[in-house]
C-alpha cells in the first residue's frame, strides 16, 4: 500500500493554543480510518491538517501530490436559510472545474447526477435542502464531496443526531464508497460503536494515550480497557462487534 | 405621470435612486443570507461618519466616506480573535462610535449642520450628475466583479469551510463581497442617506426571499421590487410633497407587509 499522508512530529494548534504537541502517524491508500474522541479533543483539527487547511506549527505533514479531497463538513453547520436545491448544492463542488464566467457544462451535470445517484437521492435532486431529513441532508453533503471526483473522502461526524436507521444507512453508504469507489476514508466520530464494524484502523484522541493508529485486530477488550482506563467488553452478534 | 420625469431634478433623483436601490437590493440578498445585517448597518454608519468627516475637514465627502468605509471593511474582515467579545459586539461598538462622532462633527460645523438631516434621510432631489456618474462607474465595477465571481460568492456565502477545502480562496472572496457592499454604501450615502441605503439593503431582499424559492428569482424579485418602489416613490413624493427617501422606504415596508400578510393568510387556508 502506498503512503499518502504522513505526520512527522507535527505540532498542531491555533495561534498560541497548541492542540497536539507531536503527532506521528501515517495514512495509506485505501485506508478506512476512524478518528474517535470526545467533543473538543481535536478531531476536526486533525481533519483540517490532513487536508492542508491547517499548517503545522512545528514538524511536518507530508501529502501525496495526487490527493484530491472530498470534504463532508458537519451537517448542522450548514445554514438552511439558503433556498438551494440538492442539485444546486452538489453542483457547487464543480465551481473550480467550471471556471469563471462559464455555466456548468454537460460533463459537470453528468458528474453531479452520477454523485446524486450513487448516494441514493436521485428523486430528491430538485428538492430544497431545508426540506430534507437529516439522513437525506447527509447524503447530499456526501454527493457534493463525490462530485469533486475525490480519491480521499473526509467526513466530520456524519452520523451525529441521526436516528438508528439513518445512521446505519449512512455508514453502509460510506462503506460501499470505500469498497466500490476505492476511496480512502477518514471519518470522525465521538462514538466508537458507530465505526468499529466499518473502519479498518482507529485513532483515539484521549490525553492518556499516545496518538497512534490501531489496526482493527489490535482492538481487544484488554487494549480498549487500557486506552480508555475503564473496563470495556466487546460482544459479537452475527459477526458484528458491540462495545459495552 | 410621465410629465414629472421631464424635470431635471427628478431625472437625477430617478437615476440616483434606481442605481442605488438596484445595487443595494442585489447585495442585500447576500447580506440577509449570510446573516450580516448588523455589518450592513455598521458600515452605513461608518460611511455616514466619512461624509461628516469630509464636510468637517473640507474634502470631498464621497471620497472620505469611501476611504473610511474601505478601512471599516478591512477591520471587520480581519479574523477576530478576542475570546471575550463577540464580532457583533464590535460591530455594535463601531455603530455607536461612528454615530456619536458623526453627530459631534456635524454639530461643530455650520456647513455640515445644515446638511445633518440629509445624512440620515438623504435628499435624492439634490443628486448631481457627477454623483450619478461616480455611482455608475462603481456599479460597472461591481457588476464585473459579480459576473466574474458569482459562483464563488454563492458557494462561500453558503458553506465557507467546504469552499475553502475545494481550493476557493474564501477569505479573498469574502473580502471582495464586503468590498462591493462597502463601495455601494459609501458612494450612495451622501445622496441617499442612511435610512434609504440601509432599507434598500434589507427590505427588497426580504420581499424576494418571501416570494421566491429559487435563488435566481430571489435576486430578480429583490431588484424588481426596489426599482418599482423608487419609480412609484418619486411620483407619490412629487404629488404629495413628501421627502423622497423616506417615501420609498415606506413603500418598501408597505409592500413587505402586504406580501407577508397575504402569504400568511394563504398558508392558513
Amino acid at each position: 500500500m502506498r503512503k499518502i499522508v504522513e505526520f512527522r512530529n507535527a505540532k498542531l494548534g491555533y495561534g498560541k493554543l497548541a492542540v497536539f504537541d507531536s503527532l506521528n502517524f501515517e495514512i495509506f491508500e485505501g485506508d478506512f480510518l476512524g478518528i474517535v474522541g470526545p467533543n473538543g479533543s481535536g478531531k476536526t483539527t486533525i481533519l483540517r491538517s490532513i487536508m492542508g487547511l491547517l499548517k503545522p506549527q512545528a514538524g511536518q505533514i507530508i501529502r501525496d501530490k495526487n490527493l484530491r479531497f472530498g470534504y463532508c463538513m458537519q451537517r448542522q453547520l450548514i445554514d438552511t436559510l439558503f433556498p438551494f436545491t440538492v442539485f444546486e448544492i452538489v453542483m457547487m463542488a464543480r465551481t473550480k472545474v467550471i471556471g469563471r464566467l462559464r455555466m456548468p457544462g454537460r460533463i459537470d451535470k453528468l458528474k453531479v447526477l452520477e454523485a446524486i445517484e450513487i448516494t441514493g437521492i436521485k428523486e430528491l435532486a430538485s428538492e430544497h435542502f431545508y426540506n430534507l431529513s437529516g439522513g437525506q441532508k447527509q447524503r447530499t453533503i456526501i454527493a457534493r464531496a463525490l462530485a469533486m471526483e475525490p480519491n480521499f473522502l473526509i467526513l466530520d461526524e456524519p452520523t451525529v443526531d441521526l436516528d438508528v436507521k439513518a445512521k446505519r444507512e449512512i455508514l453502509k453508504l460510506i462503506k460501499s464508497l470505500h469498497i466500490n469507489q476505492k476511496l480512502t476514508i477518514a471519518l470522525v466520530t465521538h462514538e466508537l460503536n458507530e465505526v468499529i464494524n466499518y473502519a479498518q484502523k482507529f485513532m483515539f484522541l484521549n490525553e492518556e494515550i499516545p496518538y497512534k493508529i490501531f489496526e482493527k485486530s489490535e482492538l481487544t477488550a484488554e487494549s480498549l480497557s487500557k486506552i480508555f482506563k475503564t473496563e470495556i467488553n466487546i460482544k459479537e452478534i452475527d459477526g458484528k462487534k458491540i462495545i459495552i | 405621470m410621465l410629465e414629472i420625469f421631464k424635470e431635471p431634478f427628478i431625472q437625477t433623483a430617478f437615476w440616483g435612486g434606481i442605481i442605488t436601490s438596484l445595487l443595494c437590493a442585489y447585495l442585500g440578498v447576500f447580506v440577509i443570507l449570510k446573516r450580516i445585517v448588523f455589518l450592513g448597518i455598521a458600515l452605513s454608519q461608518v460611511a455616514a461618519l466619512g461624509v461628516a468627516l469630509g464636510l468637517f475637514i473640507g474634502i470631498n465627502p464621497i471620497l472620505s466616506a469611501f476611504l473610511l468605509t474601505i478601512l471599516g471593511i478591512v477591520l471587520f474582515w480581519i479574523p477576530f480573535t478576542e475570546r471575550n467579545i463577540s464580532r457583533e459586539a464590535l460591530l455594535g461598538f463601531a455603530y455607536a462610535f461612528c454615530s456619536a462622532t458623526a453627530i459631534i462633527l456635524i454639530a461643530k460645523n455650520p456647513l455640515a449642520e445644515a446638511q445633518g438631516l440629509n445624512l440620515i434621510s438623504g435628499n435624492l432631489l439634490y443628486t448631481s450628475w457627477l454623483d450619478i456618474k461616480i455611482l455608475a462607474v462603481a456599479s460597472l465595477f461591481i457588476l464585473a466583479l459579480h459576473l466574474t465571481f458569482l459562483k464563488e460568492f454563492i458557494f462561500v456565502s453558503f458553506d465557507r469551510e467546504t469552499a475553502f477545502t475545494m481550493g476557493i480562496p474564501a477569505n479573498v472572496i469574502d473580502f471582495l463581497l464586503y468590498l462591493s457592499i462597502g463601495i455601494t454604501i459609501s458612494l450612495s450615502m451622501k445622496i441617499c442617506g442612511i435610512v434609504f441605503v440601509f432599507a434598500s439593503l434589507i427590505i427588497p431582499a426580504m420581499i424576494g426571499l418571501t416570494l421566491a424559492k429559487q435563488t435566481g428569482m430571489i435576486f430578480f424579485l429583490s431588484c424588481l421590487t426596489a426599482a418599482l418602489c423608487v419609480i412609484i416613490g418619486i411620483f407619490l413624493s412629487y404629488i404629495w410633497d413628501f421627502p423622497l427617501g423616506p417615501m420609498i422606504v415606506g413603500l418598501y415596508s408597505f409592500l413587505f407587509f402586504v406580501i407577508a400578510g397575504i402569504k400568511a393568510i394563504l398558508r392558513r387556508f
